[in-house]
């Protein structure tokens, strides 16, 4: 996760300044931001918020990001943060009245083969969505983003060990509640 | 192995997603859609929205219950209410006169 030649140039731009730099900036790791916040959050406006979020804040703070540590993980850090603390702003209520939100203002594209397509991931997002904090983003940034323990540790500020097992746990619960989509015979789910 | 069948469902389901188009939008215009109520404000709104019909249903429910005695016999009617049975004493009593005065 070191930067290259192009990408420093991008972000040394951002630092001055540049518009056009900053949204080349935000071309490239939009994708890898929004992902995280909706896998954490499994609500498109949620993460829709927390993305808006990590990108205003690294316009606003990329002057002190300092070139010799990796963007990644700095950029990784900041929208966990910010996950991690829509959780505890929105703790209890909100996630249901948010979901109620959802369902009055459910898009006329939802239809039939939409949800039956959609019902398993959202079946996964959801039980992944009742593990506590602290093993659910090591379960995105292991399965979403596919990073490695070290990676995760460095970005979280916790040794490789405790992500091992803040995943290990996390696994024990999920093979529970996931039995009935386990993969069968070779047919996955 | 069962490991890394859920490591399979997993990476499965919870893949990473394209970002919608109008999250540059957000981006480039975060003053004009300040004005724009997020999901969390309007959470939060519907929220305070509820409380104050509760509040409202609470103030303004009748606190009284009326009780109505009809007596025939004196071509009477005497309604009591909770408030009335709150008052003093004195009052009631004032009431049940009205009825058992000829009794």
């Amino acid at each position: 996760m070191v930067l290259d030649a192009n990408d420093r140039e991008v972000i040394e731009a951002c630092q001055r300044g540049d518009w056009e730099a900053f949204r080349l900036l935000f071309e490239a790791h939009k994708d890898r931001v929004y992902s995280i916040a909706l896998r954490y959050c499994g609500n498109e406006s949620a993460a829709m918020d927390i993305a808006q979020e990590t990108f205003l804040k690294v316009m606003s703070s990329i002057r002190d990001f300092r070139g010799g540590a990796s963007f990644e993980s700095w950029l990784y850090r900041i929208v966990v943060n910010l996950c991690l603390d829509h959780q505890r702003r929105g703790r209890r209520l909100m996630p249901f009245l948010e979901g109620l939100l959802d369902i009055v203002e459910a898009p006329a594209k939802s239809v039939l083969h939409e949800l039956l397509r959609a019902e398993r991931e959202q079946d996964v997002q959801r039980i992944v969505g009742t593990l506590p904090p602290e093993q659910r983003i090591v379960v995105v940034l292991r399965y979403t983003e596919g990073l490695a323990y070290d990676q995760i540790a460095e970005i979280l500020g916790c040794s490789a060990g405790t992500v091992a097992s803040r995943l290990n746990r996390a696994h024990k619960v999920l093979e529970r509640k996931l039995a009935h989509l386990r993969v069968r015979g070779g047919s996955g789910v | 192995m069962y490991k890394l069948e859920i490591g399979e469902v997993l990476t499965r389901h919870l893949g990473p997603v394209a970002a919608p188009e109008e999250l540059w939008e957000r981006i480039e215009n975060p003053e004009v859609l300040a004005s724009v109520p997020t999901r969390h404000a309007r959470g939060r709104a519907l929220l305070a929205l509820a409380a104050t019909v509760l509040f409202a249903a609470v103030m303004f429910y009748p606190k009284s219950v009326e009780v109505e005695y009809r007596l025939p016999q004196h071509n009477l009617t005497l309604r009591v209410s909770k408030s009335t049975a709150a008052q003093p004493a004195e009052a009631l009593n004032a009431s049940c006169r009205l009825c058992h005065a000829g009794a």
